[in-house]
């Protein structure tokens, strides 16, 4: 069968779900004035501002995620995949690591690709060091980190070693024990015999619209979190020990900042050891918030629910020793 | 699709940008905004013609099938039609950043933000020199610009700290009274996007704030009181917030960036 009534009538009630939406849109603008004073509060105000520049911040990356996705899909027969990547486990998952090197950007574009990756037949396993590899360890966020380290070029090199060696562990785990029924394939599969532009088009599409709506969520969360908990009360927390790494680490899933920009947060909290600042900037790159959300979009809830907290620990574990070793 | 590229496009080329994002990040929005509305506008033109091709005859899926000239679909039609729905749904909440974008409207980043900000996180990184400043911005006795950012970095270091107290300097920023009651002087320092926004913050000297309410921008002239800056931080780790002793201030209306950048 082809382009059938399902179809057809999928697109028919997706053309009037959009004139439901414009319509929404008109309700809204209508009941603006009379809820002005709603809309002038410092609280709603500054969750709006939040809750928008998060959204605007990952848009151009998401964007950047949802092409390479698409093109893949509809310019790179699956076979490719196969042929790029070494069919033993153990060697692909650094070679997929060594490869996120090449995205550069945050990590809203790397969770489209690694989704695709693969749905178009790549090893989960080196899908996802791809995945957590790529917003960690490329060149922007490299140099982003050894500006705002000015004093101490070892943060750049510790944040190299700690990520790269986070995702190919993870990746291994993953390998050897995950079931592979916790991957729950929600992105659009790309039907191979229709044109390349229409298979583009439509993935290009599908992807946005899906990871998008959870980065939207995840965004929202965020929002919630930085306007309803002041971060003062960091003052009352910092140090060296156990809990300031921790603190660190949860501040990380918290505050959702993108890796590009993190190195400048981390370079403020003089009150945190160096060693639990390193936990902070590899936690943050591949366990956060709004990551977590487009984990979900692309890979179902029940993934998330395990690889969420694998990659926390091993992240907490690994940056605790590199960052003991080399800082 | 297409609207949230219309709307994206809106902001990016406006200044209501820079209220949320650093301007850098324009170019790389406008470029998003314009595949999303084109992408969005195409798949729409393609789904009417879809629809009205398929629903007069759409009982006979071979019919459906040359209509399109597209090929064979190796999923079946509850699948394909499940995509179709469930992709609708949640895209949908794409709607709530737009209609926040157009319905709240929202300002940039305040006192309210700076009020809940810790206070010791300052970032300061960056090299700054502060007599070469001096030496390229003063022009005949007038006060040197410098923002408070470039204040912080100077106060780190003692002479700096000494010269400042020397030189009159004018900067800008918006009013912001703590709850200790103490006038301060404040910017936020953005590093990527609002959502990483840190607090800067001078405190006011010899300032007659009566009447004046937070988030007023001001521009202030005067000498850093450096006696004053030193005693408010006993910790040598972290650079105390300077004192500002105020000799005149003016009104201004919010500079189109809002922000100050690091690096």
């Amino acid at each position: 069968m082809s382009i059938t009534e399902a179809e057809a009538k999928a697109k028919a009630t997706r053309t009037g779900l959009t004139a439901a939406g414009w319509a929404v849109v008109a309700a809204v603008l209508l009941a603006r004035p009379s809820l002005g004073y709603v809309f002038a509060e410092p609280f709603v105000q500054n969750w709006s501002t939040i809750f928008l520049s998060l959204t605007l911040q990952a848009l151009p990356f998401l964007v950047l995620g949802v092409m390479i996705s698409a093109g893949l899909a509809a310019f790179v027969p699956a076979s490719w995949f196969a042929k790029m990547l070494p069919s033993n486990a153990a060697l692909a998952v650094p070679a997929a690591g060594a490869a996120g090197m090449l995205l550069p950007g945050c990590e809203c574009s790397s969770v489209p690709v690694a989704g695709r990756l693969v749905s178009r037949g790549v090893a989960p396993a080196a899908g996802l060091t791809f995945l957590l590899a790529a917003p960690a360890i490329n060149p922007i966020v490299l140099v982003s980190t050894y500006v705002a380290f000015p004093g101490a070029p070892q943060m750049m090199v510790a944040r190299l070693v700690a990520s790269f060696a986070v995702a190919v562990v993870v990746g291994w785990l993953w390998a050897r024990f995950a079931s592979p029924d916790l991957i729950e394939q929600r992105l659009r599969q790309a039907v191979e015999d229709h044109s390349h532009s229409h298979t583009f088009r439509e993935t290009a599409m599908s992807d946005f619209l899906q990871a998008g709506g959870f980065l939207v969520l995840g965004a929202a969360l965020v929002a919630t979190m930085q306007t309803a908990v002041p971060s003062s009360v960091l003052d009352t927390l910092g140090g060296d020990g156990v809990v300031a790494i921790l603190s660190m680490a949860v501040l990380a899933v918290v505050l959702s900042i993108c890796s590009e920009a993190d190195a400048f947060v981390a370079a403020g909290l003089t009150q945190f050891s160096m060693t639990s600042r390193l936990v902070f900037l590899v936690v943050g790159p591949m366990v956060d918030l709004k990551l977590v959300a487009l984990q979900v979009a692309a890979f179902g809830p029940r993934f998330a629910r395990v690889f969420a907290p694998l990659t926390f620990i091993t992240a907490v574990v690994v940056g605790t020793i590199v960052g003991t070793v080399l800082l | 699709m297409t609207f949230v590229g219309l709307v994206v496009l809106w902001i990016s080329l406006t200044d209501i940008l820079y209220r949320y994002v650093r301007p850098s990040m324009q170019k790389w929005l406008v470029l998003s905004g314009v595949a999303l509305a084109v992408i969005g506008l195409w798949s729409l033109i393609d789904d009417v013609r879809t629809a009205r091709a398929a629903v007069p005859d759409g009982d006979d899926p071979d019919d459906g099938h040359r209509h399109d000239g597209h090929g064979h679909d190796e999923h079946g039609p509850d699948e394909h039609a499940g995509h179709g729905h469930r992709r609708s749904r949640v895209g949908w909440l794409l709607l709530a950043p737009l209609l926040v974008a157009i319905v709240v409207d929202p300002a940039a980043l305040g006192a309210f933000a700076v009020d809940r900000a810790s206070t010791t996180r300052v970032p300061t990184t960056g090299d700054f020199d502060l007599s070469e400043h001096i030496a390229a911005h003063s022009f005949g006795g007038q006060a040197v610009d410098l923002n408070i950012l470039q204040l912080y970095k100077a106060a780190k270091a003692p002479s700096d700290l000494e010269l400042l107290s020397s030189t009159p300097i004018s900067t800008e920023g918006f009013l912001v009274t703590d709850p200790g009651g103490e006038v301060l002087l404040a910017q936020l320092v953005v590093g990527c996007c609002a959502g990483d926004a840190l607090p800067v913050t001078l405190a006011l000297e010899d300032i007659d704030a009566a009447g004046l309410e937070d988030n007023t921008w001001l521009r202030v002239t005067g000498e850093v009181d450096a006696a004053a800056t030193t005693a408010r931080e006993d910790d040598p780790d972290l650079v105390p917030m300077p004192v500002l002793r105020v000799d005149s201030y003016e009104r201004i209306d919010q500079p189109e960036l809002p922000y100050l950048y690091p690096a």
